[in-house]
């Protein structure tokens, strides 16, 4: 299988999600959820099961806190998330060190957990290399199974969007309205919760940590410039993550980067055009 | 009944918002909720709701009740982009034909294919107005309709309000600060301040003692100068508008 097959996937799913990340104003809330990860990643190693697992168990328990909290604050939510985001990532990085200063290997991953996407091998154990990997994203060659794990995340988060699109768009538009009308919000806050904690899994490591929100916003940054409705911006953001990951992974392919940087660089690039684009376009027509 | 509240209650760490507030909303109703800011009018319209749950009291909703519910201050956040077609009828179906009555009689039909975050104050009430008419609803909540319009457009706004209230016969619960131009159309004012301060008629509200302890003796002077009338039957009495000699619309009805 076409290495390029999972980094395109997780650009397909990037548009929508990130599209939503961006009229919520998440962005900060993805990029937490990002950083808790790299916890997760180390508490797997440490105790010794895949770390895939340790990401999903972290980021589903941040994403829980990070809802509970918003509805319950004395201190402003872009200081909460601060210091939950930078807590989770010293952590994290400590404990990567610790592990491998500790027990000089990483124990094998046990096989009862057949989805896990990555099975962490002896010879993996240098912590420069962990963190390069989950940091920065890695070429590695991604195994059939967590192609698959990928295609079945990626289709489960497309099928529950449809089916909360309208009301998450009414309760972007304003919270008391869609409460007044029977939205469940606090419901739909969860799920965009897990959707985000999901994705953070899906893509930790083809992008990684530092660069998977970037994978989510810039594209829907950049069609939002060129977009008069909420599916057409989905389109474009879809069309703009998958050109800026394709170039990027094999921009990281050719000059053996990691792919992070390099995808988040080429969508930059997207998003700069993009705003000559809207610029040309309001000349034309003032109104989108 | 379309919507009882009973003895509600909210406490805040300031203190209580809401003490013991107690009403009711009746079929055809058209009342009027006055009070300083802070006085937890918005909140009580969010515990009439059912948005937001009270700490104390009960609130019961006639079985089946709709309700179209327009919010405070609408910013729309430019970041989204959405035409006004598509706002009216997001997360629900309306029929068309009925959807294009309720454009006419909003007025809106220039606006469908703008951009929701590029309309003016005044067109953004009416958009809102028309997806709360939308869902044909036995009750209209408002929440400080006029807020941000210019005197003329609160004029028009509130006019166009009492024929709404002729003309389909909806129940309408308002939170205003324009008591002056309220005063015409509402049947009946509560004048809130954390709790019930007086109730009852526009015209003898304004003479109550507490009323005039919270607003001043300037304004229920000033309120005596406009002309009302409310000894006759209520259907009657809301087609007076302002002025007091424009009618319209809702005389030929009753």
């Amino acid at each position: 299988m076409s290495p390029l097959i999972a980094p395109l996937i997780l650009a397909v799913i990037a548009g929508p999600v990130g599209c939503l990340i961006v009229w919520r104003r998440m962005a900060y809330f993805g990029d937490a959820i990002a950083h808790s990860a790299l916890l997760g990643v180390a508490l797997g190693l440490s105790i010794g099961f895949a770390p895939n697992i340790g990401v999903a168990l972290i980021c589903g328990i941040f994403a829980g806190t990070l809802v509970y909290l918003q509805h319950r604050r004395k201190l402003s939510i872009d200081t909460l998330l601060g210091i939950l985001a930078h807590g989770a990532l010293a952590l994290g990085l400590l404990l990567v060190f610790w592990t491998s200063v500790e027990t000089g290997h990483t124990p094998h991953s046990e096989t009862h957990h057949p989805e896990a996407l990555t099975t962490q091998t002896a010879e993996q154990i240098d912590p420069h290399v962990i963190l390069e990997t989950y940091l920065l994203g890695s070429l590695e060659n991604i195994t059939m199974s967590q192609n698959i794990t990928l295609i079945i995340g990626a289709i489960m988060i497309a099928i529950t969007l449809k089916l909360v699109w309208e009301p998450l768009i009414l309760m972007t538009l304003n919270l008391d309205l869609a409460r007044a009308e029977g939205v469940p919000t606090l419901r739909l806050q969860y799920i965009m919760m897990g959707i985000m904690a999901a994705l953070v899994v899906l893509g930790l490591q083809i992008t990684g940590v530092l660069f998977i929100t970037s994978l989510l916003i810039m594209p829907a940054a950049a069609a939002r410039q060129i977009s008069k409705t909420p599916e057409k911006m989905i389109i474009w953001a879809v069309i703009f993550a998958f050109s800026g990951v394709l170039a990027g992974y094999i921009a990281a392919q050719q000059a053996e980067l990691p792919p992070g940087p390099t995808i988040v660089s080429a969508l930059t690039i997207i998003f700069i055009i993009s705003l000559f684009i809207s610029v040309f376009l309001r000349k034309k027509n003032p109104r989108i | 009944m379309l919507i009882e509240g009973q003895n509600i209650s909210v406490a805040k760490e300031a203190g209580r918002i809401l003490d013991n507030v107690s009403l009711q909303i009746d079929e055809k109703d058209f009342l009027t909720i006055i009070g300083p800011n802070g006085a937890g009018k918005t909140m009580l319209l969010k515990c009439l709701l059912g948005v937001l749950s009270p700490d104390e009291g009960t609130v019961t909703h006639k079985p089946g009740l709709t309700i179209g519910y327009m919010p405070q201050s609408m910013e729309i956040d430019p970041v989204l982009p959405l035409s006004v077609k598509r706002f009216l009828t997001l997360n629900m179906t309306v029929e068309t034909g009925f959807l294009d009555e309720i454009i006419l009689e909003t007025d809106i039909g220039h606006l469908l294919d703008r951009q929701m975050h590029a309309l003016s104050g005044g067109e953004i009430q009416r958009v809102m107005l028309a997806r709360a008419l939308a869902r044909d609803p036995d009750l209209l909540i408002l929440d400080e309709p006029a807020q941000n319009l210019d005197i003329s457009g609160q004029l028009e706004f509130y006019k166009l309000l009492e024929r709404i209230y002729h003309d389909r016969q909806k129940a309408i619960l308002m939170v205003s600060h324009d008591i002056h131009l309220v005063m015409a159309s509402t049947q009946r004012v509560i004048c809130l301040y954390h709790h019930v301060c007086c109730s009852g008629a526009p015209q003898a509200i304004t003479q109550d003692p507490e009323f005039i302890s919270i607003f001043g003796d300037d304004l229920s002077k000033m309120m005596a100068v406009y002309p009302h009338e409310h000894d006759h039957d209520h259907s009657h009495s809301l087609s007076h508008s302002l002025s007091g000699h424009d009618h319209h619309g809702g005389d030929d009805h009753s």
